[in-house]
């Protein structure tokens, strides 16, 4: 077993933490969540979202930077309209089930800008 | 109106333009000392717009990049990746004080300017970013 299966998370602060779940999301989310963004024409929140992997990355991980960085992209999502899912939908375009997408990305960022923010 | 954002319409561009003479070293310092001129001019706007955008997260933010800056130079990816998300938060803007609205946005096209100034100088700063 390699060395990152036993990190000892015992002693790292919550917003450690809380950090190491955004990294997880993005690593899982990041790249369906950026063409979700690019569907949207929100192409500065879905550049947040590259941002966003290189913040976690960092040693010393900018707390705020990333919480911000966050609520950006949660900002652009609460910006869709269902006007515009309608829109982009009978064009074909864009992933099936838009407006779930668009909810469950809502509301998983909400939730780790909850932990971020505790 | 928060006081403290006002002047930046106010406030003309201290970039001095390179010319033919200039080599890309001193182009590239030359943007950067206008990036790092308008951060200290507009200190007091920034932390005041970032705090009304951001709350206490948006106030770190800004107080972090004013300690790291010193420390490690505006090309650290730290740097970079803080100052694009202060752009990005000064964008949002959409605050019901239409008079704070218009001087936010007028920070955040000021900073994006002069950092995409330094982006143009040096493209290796913005490697592995999606073009936008």
């Amino acid at each position: 077993m390699g060395s990152i299966g036993r990190i000892d998370r015992s002693c790292a602060g919550p917003s450690v933490l809380a950090i190491t779940r955004v990294a997880g999301f993005l690593a899982e989310e990041g790249d369906v969540l950026r063409d979700l963004l690019n569907s949207f024409d929100r192409k500065e929140a879905a550049n947040m979202v590259h941002d966003l992997v290189e913040l976690c990355r960092e040693e010393t991980p900018n707390t705020p930077g990333i919480t911000i960085a966050l609520g950006i992209v949660l900002e652009a999502l609460e910006q869709v309209s269902a006007e515009t899912i309608d829109q982009i939908a009978q064009r074909g375009q864009g992933p099936r089930d838009l407006d779930k997408a668009v909810l469950w990305y809502g509301a998983k960022i909400s939730d780790l800008l909850q932990r971020l923010q505790r | 109106m928060n006081p403290s954002i006002c002047g930046a319409k106010r406030k003309v561009s201290l970039m001095t333009f390179p010319n033919r003479f200039q080599t890309s070293e001193a182009m590239t310092n030359t943007a950067e000392i206008a990036l790092l001129q308008y951060l200290q001019e507009q200190r007091q706007g920034l932390l005041a717009a970032a705090n009304m955008l951001g709350g206490g997260d948006g106030r770190e933010l800004v107080e972090g990049l004013f300690d790291e800056i010193p420390r490690n130079g505006l090309s650290a990816r730290r740097v970079r990746l803080a100052l694009r998300a202060l752009i990005a938060l000064l964008s949002l803007a959409n605050v019901h004080d239409h008079d704070s609205v218009e001087e936010i946005r007028l920070l955040a096209d000021g900073l994006r300017e002069r950092l995409q100034a330094l982006f143009d100088r040096e493209p290796t700063l913005e490697k592995g970013r999606p073009a936008a």
